[in-house]
């Protein structure tokens, strides 16, 4: 599904060219739970961003689902956004101004989704999430790992075929923290491939293969064993 | 723009309620004097354009090398209905109480003053579109003793009654009401409180073609071209002059169409039927209030950005989940309309309810608004909202989403960066209009204390003589004699002009003799009684006043100094003024306003031309002359209650020249309080937004040892900064602006250094009170609870 070739991320200044990321490769497959492990400054969110087309590589070349997304046009991003990959965030990154309804509504919105459908897949995800009662709340009226709860139904709603998560669970404390790699893990179930960016090396146990970033560069990629 | 992202932005508005209220009424404010001044310009920009013919009405005028007028002679009417078969309809409009000419009607034994009674001709009412509410006009062909009133004049009168069918009396002959029309709308250039038929035409309009004392309107058939009509008119009367002799006329005079549209804006000196403009003024006014919305403006934009630069994580979400850019753009947009709408909503229903106040305290004309300037009003504030939010949406959209999410972005730094730009800006704006103001003020003060100086402008009042014939002669008289018994009457006398007439008879190329030598001058000329110097308090330097008594004084002069000094004069004694002597020397006095110099003054002995009567008052004992007033119109009213039109004091007479530079400082106090207001909006939001950013900061210095005073001074010590910026940047063009009013004064103040200082230390006081609640807020709060946000 994903295929980085000699992917470099740099910036240069006046004297030097300092790297983010220097000649990765990697592939990831439909189906994958992929976590991502390295010390602060290795790179890891920089290649989240690259991968979920949110930052564009220096040099290299990527072929996401089979085509070349280097150089995208806005209107082609957006599709891949709204339809194919879904993000959360260490921060939540909920909108402050609406409900919780309101922010899981939103991609659909975006997407076109008729209204009637609408209700009827929110509703399903907030039931399915255990929030029903939830949904009128603002996000600062929820505790961390509900927040992140709802980025997680927000972020699976337009039903992506790729889910990349930004040290998801970085905030919460570890109760909430498992049980957001539990329900990450049973969407991979379900068949969605993820990516997880973690500094902890427990919740990175959760995925089925581990790569370990170190100064730009990958330095170790481990298939763990079921 | 969907319904749930319209409810989302009121939800993030409502977040910033204090900083968006502030703006919202700031833009209001700036918003309501735009509207004012938008009616403003539209009433004075469609003048006279209500009347359904205004395309084909004209009015008659003819221009020499050096003058301009628009009196035609009376024979004009009949010549045009006769020769010339394009125009439609003629006209003739005669002021019946133009010049120093006042009138009243009797009505139930009670006087009520009317301004402007017009003589017309009956095509008037075909041609102009004042409308007809009551009764019919119908009579005004045939019937000289018709009238018709305004409604408001006509309430006043009668009040509920019905005015049609009842009789009133002007100028001693009995009239009988016909008709009640609407008022002339604002935006009409001829003024009428009652209409009468041309039968009451005076006598001093002759058939003369040299005889000019009316204004001639004309109405020309459709497709008729003007230009040509004109040449054919002028061609016409030329021929005309030639038939009867009048050479040198027809060499010089040249008779033009005006259009009836253009007329407001003419450059016609006296004209005592249509009313002026000046269109310097119309624009200086507008672009007063333009300058409010911009400072207005500033403010907004300055929040707009600052609550761009706070949603920049919100952008970043969105597009994270799938908004396209240009979804983002628009509902930033719709984030800057929507308070835009609020504000205008707010101003609209601030402008009607305050409009009793411009109409009547700072007269200024409105007309009523319609549909379509409240669509243009809509659509401007459309216009505003997204030139205003287009910027920063465009700007911050153009980022990538990882820097959007991180809330890293140049443009964040740049907003406060613009904001200090904008700042000083308004500050400089209300410094330069505060400035102006006080110096106004100082120059109006100076000029009201100068122009009583050598005579007892204070202690004088004045009645106009109404409906003057020559019968009337000896009422006057009477009335004189009787105030004369009342023992609070110093003195009483008539006069024919008064310090403060605009318009004095300017005299040219008046006989003046002088040691056997002959030449001609001008001077300004006035007749007057023989106590009359002497009621109004001249001072006499060099020979004598009139005396009553002595028969040798009658039609002598006495001068003012300006005229010995310009013509030469050391001895009066040998000097003879149009025939007669003059017989003394005032000391000059400002007889007209302080704009002019004080020109060569000849007041002559000679009673028959009086239009006032002067009455000079002792002093009251309890400051009021109420009691006085009411004694003396018990007095004239039991001599003859229609002889004179009302009581009114000099001093305020003199004042009345200087209305125009009242009202415009009235003004300009008015738009720099509101200027200093909406700046200081500004600031506070400004402060709000600054110390806001500042917490972590101010935190960790307070943990290090900083006092709050330390604090306070580090927060305050950048709004100081501009606005001492803001004062440097204006103390210059201030100064500029005011020598360049002062140069319409003859005698004029000194712009003082004490007016630019207390201006600079005000500005700087209202800014540090406005920032310092912030500032001190912020720095005295606990460090602790500060830092454990982060």
């Amino acid at each position: 599904m994903i295929q980085l070739t000699n992917i470099d991320k740099y910036y240069d200044s006046k004297f030097q060219r300092t790297y983010v990321l220097k000649d990765i490769i990697l592939e990831v497959k439909e189906g994958e739970f992929l976590s991502v492990m390295g010390p602060s400054g290795s790179g890891k969110s920089t290649l989240l961003n690259i991968i979920g087309l949110m930052d564009s590589p220096s040099s290299g070349k990527y072929l996401l689902d089979g085509n070349s997304v280097l150089d995208l046009k806005e209107k082609v991003r957006v599709d891949y956004h709204r339809n194919f990959i879904s993000f959360i965030f260490q921060a939540y990154h909920l909108i402050e101004e609406m409900t919780v309804y309101e922010n899981i509504e939103t991609p659909l919105i975006y997407k076109g989704v008729k209204s009637h459908d609408r209700e009827s897949m929110v509703a399903d995800l907030l039931d399915r999430f255990n929030i029903v009662a939830k949904k009128d709340l603002f996000p600062q009226q929820l505790s961390g790992g509900q927040q992140q709860l709802v980025g997680i139904a927000r972020a699976i709603i337009s039903k992506p075929k790729l889910l990349l998560a930004d040290e998801p669970t970085g905030n919460l404390h570890s109760t909430q923290g498992e049980m957001i790699m539990e329900t990450l893990k049973e969407l991979n179930n379900e068949g969605m491939t993820i990516i997880h960016v973690t500094h902890n090396e427990k919740f990175a146990q959760y995925g089925k293969r581990i790569i370990r970033l170190e100064d730009g560069n990958i330095r170790s990629d481990t298939n763990r064993k079921t | 723009m969907k319904n749930n992202e319209i409810k989302l932005i009121f939800r993030g508005l409502k977040k910033n309620k204090i900083v968006l209220s502030i703006n919202i009424l700031g833009l209001a404010i700036g918003f309501a004097f735009v509207i004012l001044a938008g009616r403003y310009v539209y009433t004075e920009m469609t003048f006279d354009h209500f009347h359904e013919n205004h395309k084909t009405l004209y009015r008659v005028e003819w221009t020499t090398s050096d003058k301009f007028t628009s009196s035609t002679p009376n024979i004009m009417h009949s010549w045009l209905t006769s020769k010339i078969p394009e125009v439609k309809h003629v006209t003739r409009i005669i002021n019946d109480a133009g010049g120093l000419m006042k009138r009243n009607i009797m009505y139930n034994n009670t006087k009520y003053n009317v301004n402007n009674p017009l003589i017309v001709d009956y095509d008037f009412f075909g041609m102009f579109s004042f409308k007809v509410l009551l009764g019919e006009i119908k009579s005004f062909e045939n019937d000289k003793y018709s009238a018709a009133l305004t409604r408001p004049f006509a309430t006043k009168v009668f009040g509920a009654d019905n005015p049609v069918g009842k009789t009133i009396s002007y100028k001693g002959e009995l009239f009988i009401v016909r008709a009640v029309l609407d008022e002339p709308p604002a935006n009409s250039s001829v003024k009428f409180e009652m209409l009468l038929p041309i039968a009451n035409i005076p006598s001093y309009a002759t058939m003369d073609w040299q005889n000019n004392t009316l204004e001639t309107f004309i109405q020309s058939h459709a497709g008729i071209s003007p230009l040509a009509l004109q040449q054919k008119i002028h061609d016409g009367i030329i021929s005309e002059f030639n038939l009867l002799g009048y050479t040198e006329q027809a060499a010089t005079r040249h008779f033009r169409l005006n259009p009836l549209d253009k007329i407001y804006y003419s450059d016609i000196l006296y004209d005592n039927v249509c009313i002026h403009g000046n269109s310097r003024n119309t624009l200086m006014l507008l672009s007063l209030a333009i300058l409010v919305l911009i400072i207005a403006m500033f403010n907004y934009t300055n929040a707009v950005l600052a609550n761009a630069t706070e949603n920049m994580k919100g952008i970043g979400i969105r597009s994270v989940v799938g908004a396209s850019r240009l979804r983002n753009i628009g509902y930033m947009i719709c984030q800057s309309v929507l308070p835009c709408i609020i504000a205008m909503a707010l101003a609209v229903f601030f402008t009607l309810s305050i409009e009793n106040v411009t109409g009547q305290v700072l007269s200024i004309p409105l007309v009523k608004m319609r549909i379509l300037h409240f669509m243009t009003i809509i659509g401007s504030t459309l216009l505003f909202g997204i030139l205003v939010g287009i910027w920063p949406a465009v700007k911050l959209t153009s980022g990538k989403i990882t820097d959007l999410l991180n809330e890293r972005t140049k443009s964040g730094e740049n907003t406060t960066g613009i904001g200090n730009v904008f700042s000083v800006a308004q500050f400089a704006a209300s410094i330069v209009l505060i400035i102006s103001v006080f110096s106004m003020y100082k120059q109006i003060d100076f000029v009201l204390k100068q122009s009583g100086k050598n005579m007892d402008e204070e202690f004088v009042v004045y009645m106009p003589l109404a409906n003057r014939t020559e019968q009337k002669g000896g009422n006057i008289a009477t009335i004189q004699e009787a105030l004369k018994l009342l023992p609070e009457v110093k003195g009483v006398s008539t006069g024919l002009s008064l310090p403060g007439d605009e318009f004095y008879s300017n005299l040219r190329g008046l006989p003046l003799k002088y040691d056997e030598e002959e030449r001609t001058v001008d001077v300004n000329h006035d007749m007057v009684d023989a106590g009359y110097p002497e009621v109004m308090g001249y001072k006499i330097k060099k020979g004598k006043s009139f005396d009553a008594s002595l028969k040798l004084d009658y039609k002598s002069y006495l001068v003012n100094e300006a005229f010995i000094k310009k013509y030469g004069i050391h001895d009066i004694s040998v000097a003879q003024l149009n025939g007669s002597p003059i017989i003394g020397v005032m000391q000059d006095f400002h007889y007209n306003s302080l704009h002019k110099e004080i020109e060569p003054l000849a007041i002559r002995y000679e009673n028959s031309y009086q239009s006032r009567i002067v009455v000079k008052l002792a002093p009251p004992a309890n400051g009021s002359f109420s009691e006085i007033i009411k004694k003396i119109n018990k007095v004239v009213d039991s001599v003859d209650n229609t002889a004179v039109t009302d009581i009114l004091f000099l001093d305020q007479h003199i004042a009345a020249l200087y209305d125009k530079e009242i009202k415009m400082s009235k003004i300009l106090f008015v738009l720099a309080f509101f200027s200093i207001l909406i700046s200081c909006m500004g600031l506070f939001s400004m402060s709000l937004f600054i110390t806001e950013k500042r917490t972590k900061e101010i935190g960790i210095r307070k943990v290090n040892g900083a006092k709050i005073s330390e604090v306070l001074v580090m927060l305050n010590k950048d709004f100081v900064k501009w606005v001492a910026i803001a004062f440097v940047i204006a103390c210059p063009i201030a100064w500029y602006i005011m020598n360049k009013w002062l140069e319409n004064f003859a005698y004029k103040t000194e712009l003082s250094w004490w007016i630019f200082a207390l201006t600079g230390l005000l500005a700087l006081g209202i800014a540090l009170l406005t920032v310092s609640w912030q500032s001190w807020k912020a720095a005295t709060r606990n460090p602790v609870e500060v830092l454990r946000n982060e």
